[in-house]
């Protein structure tokens, strides 16, 4: 894979000495890759520097994923700007937009240490206190990011134009990506373009705000991780996202859920949470089927066949979530 | 390899990676991979014995169509011939993934008409995914999904 020269220690540590000056590389001491994550490509290099050992992240647009088009100087951008504005994220080292370099584009990045979580984990699970305290510091920061204005990312005509241009590039990616005709998603979707709800605002939404995606250390939310799916919408898709596709320990319902909207001080109605759960759900599904035609291109990573099994297990949930979308409209 | 069926070659693969690669890797995306491959395996294995899992969902959706044809035929007649059509253009093609398209493509229409029965197609076409879910779902590898939630 034209990728692979991101795991070359040599190439490497050339590469960073010419390019990225202010790390002042003396030595790559190890590149590998993370195993975690399904689309694009992220590397741990291990550094050896003027200042002593450094470890930062080489993410990549992968040859294969299930999100494409994959656009790394956009994810770079807005990582840039939502560091800028005080959010914590890797901070942004350098970016390659030159495809030809290593075969693909990628951004370097620092490296957070820090402890991550499963959306299930049985430490979380077998430890109130600690579930607590993640679930505080999770709602309240999705909180911080739907405030944060500084993002620079264009707006929609409303959010109800936000959601429909979602459902249109979800309609591109089954279109582009599905083995077989899947009727049962094609109706979701033209459910979804029929109902959009109108909405209060459009902030800037993680899009895949769940555990695995964030770094904590002494019970503290440190770093906000994989912005690739990142856009504008109703604050209402990620909040759904995290008790669909998202969910876990940390699904925001409840108390969770008064707590986020006193916070932020939006509201929420039912409306609105039946069209965007069925919203996370459709878009999950799509891209999980997408892991079958990414083996079909040629991706040799086979939990992608185990996605997609998962993805179309799916669809009978879909169905019922659709249900209740028309129960809504139909009040 | 004429001694052996392909189920019996593949069942021999499987337990080779189960017993001479799974247990010396240490690399976690390696033997997930290797647990992975097992599963798919699996899965072949379970195909070259109980055929391929499309047929069996063809022949539920044709036969759930007919059904629905037949009970719609009254109130909304021009949908069931719709039905009809669809089902006789299935029967046309032998390839069971080609005749699950042209079924998919086919159902898809036909819910788009907003007929007063389109409700029902959707329900009865759930409740097939829900079906194919049981029967399918099984070889999933739990390791390879957990790592990723």
């Amino acid at each position: 894979m034209a990728s692979d020269g991101l795991l070359d220690v040599e190439r490497v540590e050339r590469y960073l000495s010419e390019q990225v000056p202010a790390l002042e590389v003396r030595k790559v001491n190890a590149a590998t890759r993370f195993p975690a994550g399904l689309s694009s490509l992220s590397c741990r290099i291990d550094l050896l520097t003027e200042q002593g050992l450094r470890t930062v992240v080489i993410r990549a647009e992968p040859e294969h994923g299930v999100i494409p088009p994959y656009d790394i100087v956009a994810e770079y951008e807005l990582m840039f700007r939502v560091s800028q504005g005080g959010l914590p994220v890797p901070e942004m080292l350098h970016l390659e937009a030159d495809p030809e370099v290593f075969g693909t584009r990628f951004m370097v990045m620092s490296y957070l240490e820090g402890e991550m979580f499963r959306s299930s984990d049985p430490r979380v699970e077998a430890d109130a206190a600690l579930a607590e305290q993640l679930k505080f510091h999770f709602v309240e920061m999705l909180a911080r990011i739907h405030l944060f204005d500084g993002h620079g990312l264009p707006l929609f005509t409303d959010a109800a134009e936000a959601a429909r241009a979602e459902v249109r590039a979800c309609r591109r990616r089954l279109a582009e990506t599905q083995v077989l005709p899947n009727p049962a998603l094609e109706h979701a979707l033209d459910v979804l373009e029929a109902n959009a709800p109108p909405g209060q605002r459009q902030v800037l939404l993680h899009g895949d705000y769940r555990l695995p995606n964030l770094k904590w250390r002494d019970g503290k939310l440190v770093g906000i991780l994989d912005w690739e799916l990142a856009r504008v919408g109703d604050p209402i898709s990620d909040v759904c996202f995290t008790q669909t596709v998202g969910i876990g320990a940390c699904s925001i319902t409840g108390d969770l859920l008064d707590r986020y909207l006193d916070l932020t001080g939006f509201d929420v109605d039912d409306q609105r949470l039946a069209y965007y759960q069925l919203l996370e759900m459709v878009k999950g599904t799509i891209i999980g089927l997408a892991a079958a035609k990414d083996i079909l291109n040629g991706g040799s990573d086979l939990r992608l066949l185990s996605v997609a099994g998962l993805a179309a297990s799916a669809v009978p949930v879909v169905g019922m979530l659709e249900q209740s979308v028309e129960r809504v409209e139909a009040r | 390899m004429i001694l052996l069926d392909s189920t019996q070659t593949l069942s021999a693969v499987r337990r080779s990676l189960e017993t001479h690669v799974l247990g010396v890797l240490d690399d976690s995306f390696a033997r997930l991979q290797v647990l992975a491959a097992m599963k798919a395996l699996d899965d072949v294995i379970d195909r070259l014995q109980r055929g391929d899992p499309i047929d069996r969902a063809n022949e539920r959706v044709e036969a759930g169509l007919r059904s629905l044809a037949d009970s719609v035929r009254g109130e909304s007649p021009g949908f069931a011939e719709s039905i009809d059509s669809l089902l006789s253009s299935a029967a046309s093609v032998d390839q069971p993934r080609d005749r699950a398209r042209v079924l998919g493509e086919g159902n898809t229409e036909l819910i788009r008409r907003h007929d007063p029965a389109s409700r029902r197609l959707v329900d009865f076409l759930n409740g097939e995914a829900a079906t194919v879910t049981l029967e399918d779902s099984t070889w999933m590898c739990q390791e390879a999904i957990e790592s990723l939630q």
